[in-house]
C-alpha cells in the first residue's frame, strides 16, 4: 500500500474535512497545546505524530467531539462545532467513526451485537439487511465470519482491533478516527491493517486520522504527518520530507529508531 | 485515488423508488445510506411485486443523491430477488463509485450471519445450572480456605496486616456509614417505643417500656440494622471495586507482581469491617435507646430516672448477646462481598450482576446467622 503522496498535492480543489484554527487546551496550569492549526482534506490519510504526553489523544477527543477545547475553532466536514445544537451534534457524530485505543468494545454484547447497536439506535434498517451490513463490515474488517457471535473477551488483541474498526465503519463514517490502530499488533498484522485502512479509503472515500507510534505506517501507510510537538502541529508534510527536516524534535523522533529500509 | 462523490452531496431526503411500468424503469431517488434507506428496504418486495415476470427493468439513479454500503447492499438484494423471477436490472446507469461500491459488497461475499450456537434444551440447562451450584459452592469454599489460609499467618505477625488499608477501610466503612446508621436506629428506637408504649398503656404498664426498647434494640434491632445497612452500602462497594479490577486486569496485574490479591485486597477489607461493624453497632445501640427513652419520658411521662434505672438493670448481658453476634456478620458481608467482586470475568454487566449478588446474598445471610444466634441462645437460655 505504498500510496504515493504527490498526487494530492494537485488536487488544490479538494474540500477540507477537518479545520482547526487556534485551538488551545489546557489542564489546570498545564498547557497541552496552543494556537493549533491543523487542516486536513477530503480523502486523505493522516498520521497523528508526536512523543508522549504531547496531547494526541486529547486533540482526538476534540475533534471527535467528546471534550471540548478551551478555546479555538473546529470545523468538521464544513459545519462549525462551538454552536451546535444537541440534535445538530449527533447527526454530526454519526458522521464519524472513533475506534478507540483498547477497542471499547461493549464487553456484554457479541461482536455483532456490537457492530448492529449504532444501525439498531440510528436507522430503520430491517433486521436481515440490518445484519447482513453488520457481517459485510465485519468481514470488510478483516474479521472471519465465525467471530461474530464471539464476545470481546474471548478475542485476541488484533481481533479486538478488527472487531472496534467493524464498529467505527458501521454507519459508513466520512471521518474515521483511529487511536494507536497497530499498536499491540504483529508486523504482519499491521502492515495488513494499513492496507485494509487505505483500501477503505479507496473504496467509500472516507478521510482517514489516525494516532500511531508505528513507523512502518507512518512511512509507507499515510499521505501526510502532523507532527505535534510545541504545544502545536511543529510540521505537517509527507513522511520522507519530515525525515529530512532539522527540526530537533523530528531528527530526535525519526532517528532514533532502527530503520529496516 | 480521486475523492468520492459518495458523501458530497447528502440530501437528507429518505430513499425511494418508484416503478414506471410503461417505461420499464425504476426511478431511484433520495440518500440510499444507512439512515435514509430503512423505510425503503421493508416496503421493497411489496414494490418489486408490481414488476411483471420476464421482463428487463433499468435502474435509473439520475436523482439518487448518495449511496453507502447500506444503499449497495439493498441494490443487491433488489437485484437478486428480480433475478430470481427472471428479471433483467439494468444498473448501467450507475456512477462509477457506486458501481465500486456493488462489486466491493458482492466480493465480500455470503453476508448472512453464521448460525448462533445452539441454545441449551430444558434438560440440558437444568444440568448446566446444577452443575454451577457446585461450582459455585466449591468456588466458595476454596475462596474461604484461601482467605482463613492466608489470615492465620498475619494473625500470629500483626505486624505484617497492611494497616493503612485497614485504616483507610475502617474510614470508608465505618466513620462514613455513622450518619445513616445514627439516623436509621435513633427512628426506629422512636418507633418501637411509640408503638408498643400505646398497648402498655392500656394496661398501664408503661414502666416495662424501657425493658422492652432495651431488649429489642440491644439484641435485635442494633445489630440487624447495622449490618444490613453496612451490608448495602460496604459490601456492594467491595463487590463493585474489586469486580472492577477484575475487569481492568488489576487483580491479574497483581498475581503478576507476586502480590496475592487475597492478601492485598480481601484480607484487608475484612479485617477493617470486623472492626468497624461492631464499634458502629455501639454507636447505633446508644442511639435506639436514646430515641426510645426520649418517646417513653417525652409521651408516656416516664421518670428518666426511673426508666434508666431500669435500663440498666437489664441492659449488660443483652449488650453482649447482641454484640457477639456483629463480628460474625461482618465476617460475612466482606466476605461475601469481596467473593462476588472476585467472580466477576470480563464484563461490565457481570460487575452490575455481582454488586447486586453480593448486597442480596448479605442480607440474606445476615438474616440466616440472626436467627442461628437467636435459637443458640434460646438453648443456652441467655
Amino acid at each position: 500500500m505504498n500510496r504515493a503522496t504527490p498526487a494530492l498535492e494537485k488536487r488544490i480543489e479538494t474540500p477540507l474535512v477537518i479545520e482547526v484554527h487556534g485551538l488551545t487546551n489546557r489542564f489546570g496550569s498545564k498547557t497541552v497545546h496552543e494556537n493549533l492549526d491543523l487542516c486536513v482534506a477530503k480523502g486523505s490519510v493522516i498520521a497523528l505524530v508526536g512523543g508522549s504526553g504531547t496531547g494526541k489523544t486529547v486533540l482526538l477527543n476534540n475533534l471527535v467531539l467528546l471534550r471540548p477545547p478551551t478555546s479555538g475553532k473546529i470545523r468538521l466536514l464544513g459545519q462549525d462545532t462551538d454552536d451546535l445544537s444537541y440534535a445538530q451534534r449527533q447527526a454530526l457524530q454519526l458522521r464519524l467513526g472513533l475506534m478507540f485505543q483498547m477497542g471499547a468494545l461493549f464487553t456484554s454484547l457479541s461482536v455483532l451485537e456490537n457492530v448492529c447497536l449504532p444501525l439498531i439506535e440510528h436507522t430503520d434498517l430491517p433486521k436481515t439487511v440490518r445484519e447482513e451490513l453488520a457481517m459485510l463490515k465485519i468481514r470488510l474488517a478483516g474479521l472471519p465470519a465465525d467471530a461474530a457471535h464471539k464476545r470481546p473477551n474471548e478475542l485476541s488483541g488484533g481481533m479486538v482491533k478488527r472487531a472496534a474498526l467493524a464498529r467505527a465503519l458501521a454507519l459508513d463514517p466520512e471521518i474515521l478516527f483511529l487511536d494507536e490502530p497497530t499498536s499491540g499488533l504483529d508486523p504482519v498484522g499491521a502492515r495488513a491493517f494499513d492496507a485494509l485502512v487505505n483500501e477503505l479509503r479507496d473504496l467509500l472515500g472516507i478521510t482517514v486520522f489516525q494516532i500511531t507510534h508505528d513507523l512502518d505506517s507512518i512511512l509507507h501507510g499515510v499521505d501526510k504527518v502532523a507532527f505535534l510537538a510545541r504545544k502545536r502541529v511543529l510540521a505537517y508534510a509527507p513522511a520522507a520530507e519530515l525525515m529530512q527536516s532539522k527540526e530537533p524534535e523530528l531528527v530526535e523522533y525519526f532517528n532514533t529508531r532502527p530503520l529496516q529500509e | 485515488m480521486h475523492p468520492k462523490p459518495s458523501t458530497a452531496a447528502q440530501t437528507d431526503a429518505p430513499a425511494e423508488l418508484q416503478w414506471q411500468a410503461e417505461a420499464g424503469v425504476l426511478r431511484a431517488s433520495g440518500d440510499w445510506d444507512a439512515r435514509g434507506i430503512g423505510d425503503l428496504a421493508e416496503a421493497l418486495p411489496k414494490l418489486l411485486a408490481k414488476i411483471a415476470d420476464g421482463q428487463s427493468v433499468r435502474f435509473e439513479s439520475v436523482q439518487l443523491a448518495h449511496m453507502d454500503t447500506a444503499g449497495a447492499l439493498v441494490l443487491l438484494h433488489m437485484q437478486e430477488r428480480l433475478l430470481n423471477r427472471n428479471i433483467q436490472l439494468d444498473l448501467s446507469g450507475l456512477q462509477a463509485y457506486q458501481h465500486e461500491l456493488i462489486a466491493l459488497v458482492q466480493r465480500t461475499g455470503d453476508l448472512t450471519p453464521p448460525a448462533e450456537p445452539p441454545k441449551l434444551n430444558p434438560l440440558e440447562s437444568i444440568g448446566k445450572s446444577t452443575l454451577d451450584v457446585i461450582a459455585n459452592a466449591y468456588d466458595t469454599l476454596v475462596f474461604m480456605g484461601e482467605v482463613i489460609t492466608r489470615t492465620i499467618p498475619l494473625l500470629l505477625q500483626p505486624w505484617r496486616l497492611r494497616w493503612g488499608v485497614i485504616i483507610n477501610e475502617i474510614q470508608a466503612a465505618g466513620t462514613r456509614s455513622v450518619p445513616i446508621v445514627a439516623l436509621l436506629t435513633f427512628l426506629i428506637g422512636v418507633v418501637i417505643a411509640y408503638q408498643s408504649g400505646i398497648t402498655m398503656q392500656q394496661y398501664g404498664a408503661t414502666v416495662f417500656l424501657p425493658d422492652m426498647i432495651g431488649i429489642v434494640t440491644l439484641r435485635e434491632m442494633g445489630p440487624l440494622i447495622t449490618a444490613i445497612v453496612v451490608a448495602g452500602r460496604t459490601g456492594s462497594s467491595y463487590a463493585a471495586a474489586i469486580g472492577t479490577m477484575k475487569v481492568t486486569q488489576e487483580v491479574d496485574a497483581l498475581r503478576s507482581l507476586a502480590i496475592s490479591p487475597v492478601e492485598m485486597l480481601v484480607i484487608p477489607r475484612v479485617f477493617a469491617l470486623v472492626i468497624a461493624l461492631p464499634l458502629l453497632t455501639v454507636m447505633a445501640m446508644a442511639m435506639g435507646l436514646y430515641g426510645g427513652i426520649l418517646i417513653a419520658t417525652e409521651m408516656y411521662g416516664l421518670d428518666m430516672h426511673v426508666a434508666l434505672n431500669r435500663l440498666s438493670a437489664l441492659a449488660n448481658s443483652n449488650f453482649w448477646v447482641g454484640m457477639i453476634k456483629t463480628p460474625v456478620f461482618a465476617l460475612a458481608i466482606a466476605m461475601i462481598g469481596c467473593h462476588e467482586g472476585m467472580k466477576v470475568r470480563g464484563s461490565a454487566a457481570d460487575v452490575g450482576r455481582s454488586t447486586t449478588a453480593s448486597v442480596v446474598q448479605a442480607i440474606f445471610w445476615v438474616i440466616v446467622i440472626d436467627a442461628a444466634f437467636a435459637v443458640l441462645f434460646s438453648k443456652l437460655g441467655l
